[in-house]
């Protein structure tokens, strides 16, 4: 995994696995979706609204995996120095923050046939909408500094410090007694149909998994984007130099 | 074609709407962003190799 922190062998590789993740992507979007309009039934407690799932449980999921991967990145960027991982923070930042953004969108609008209101201020509903504010405001940091050591540095703290609301996004369900309802669907429960059937919970896998190869597809398209930026930067300061 | 709904239809709809927007935007948006970058390394590693030919001759 270290060899991957040579830009050079990241931007051949990525070159390589590009293309690919982007297809499967499209394939499982794509069934997915044709699964989740017309194939499953609707729900009988919430009807044709329970649709609504597959694209705000995806979109809730990869919003706190994304932060996730972003703290694990900023984490070998502290320690290790790691070149390609605060590049890949800041790319997956604009992905991760646009599946808050409709995670919190959809789930509003699911919430208003379900709940009658748009919003309510519970503990789930709150981690999520301030974990939105710390993506705005770890892409803010980046663009606050000339210095790249220095935003490097600041943005990966801060990535670390807003990890707390991930986690609470992820356990508040379990933690406390709230409106929004429990986990669905867990690792241990993922064979069962005791909440969730298989006929919801196989399309339900698969956009999860279509959202989770889109975001590989547009980070990697961002990293390598970001590394040329560097190389753009170093071209022009040696110039300067000379 | 479209399936029917019933009372739920705008709220479906809307989701899926907004949230294909936001995710082919993105993807659109971070494709002609990589584009532009690659361009503008192009051009000046070709000006720096063209003030290396001169400098060299």
């Amino acid at each position: 995994m270290w060899s991957f922190a040579n830009p050079n062998k990241f931007m051949r590789v990525s070159g390589v696995v590009l293309p690919v993740v982007a297809v499967v992507a499209v394939v499982l979007a794509v069934w997915g979706l044709y699964q989740a309009l017309y194939v499953v039934p609707a729900d009988f407690k919430q009807g044709d609204g329970a649709r609504i799932m597959f694209v705000h449980v995806p979109a809730a999921a990869l919003s706190i995996i994304v932060y996730l991967i972003m703290c694990l990145c900023s984490i070998f960027a502290l320690i290790w120095r790691h070149p390609v991982a605060s590049l890949s923070a800041k790319a997956a930042a604009p992905v991760g923050a646009a599946f808050t953004l409709l995670a919190l969108v959809t789930g509003a609008i699911w919430g208003k046939p379900m709940w009658g209101a748009w919003w309510v201020w519970d503990a789930r509903l709150t981690s999520e909408l301030i974990l939105f504010f710390f993506y705005i405001g770890y892409m803010a940091l980046w663009d606050a500094f000339d210095d790249f050591t220095k935003a490097e540095t600041a943005t990966a703290y801060f990535c670390l410090v807003g990890s707390v609301f991930a986690v609470l996004a992820k356990y508040s369900v379990d933690l406390w007694d709230t409106l929004h309802q429990g986990s669905s669907m867990t690792i241990g429960t993922i064979a069962t149909e005791d909440k969730l059937s298989n006929e919801f919970k196989v399309p339900l896998l698969v956009m999860i998994a279509a959202f989770y190869l889109y975001f590989l597809t547009v980070w990697l398209i961002r990293v390598r984007s970001e590394i040329r930026m560097r190389r753009i930067q170093a071209i022009r300061q040696a110039a300067v130099v000379e | 074609m479209i399936p029917d709904y019933d009372k739920y239809a705008a709220y479906i709809w809307a989701c899926y709407g907004l949230t294909a927007l936001v995710l082919i935007g993105l993807v659109l948006w971070s494709v002609a962003r990589a584009r532009a970058v690659r361009r503008e390394l192009d051009s000046l590693d070709g000006a720096r190799r063209r003030a290396k030919a001169g400098d060299a001759r």
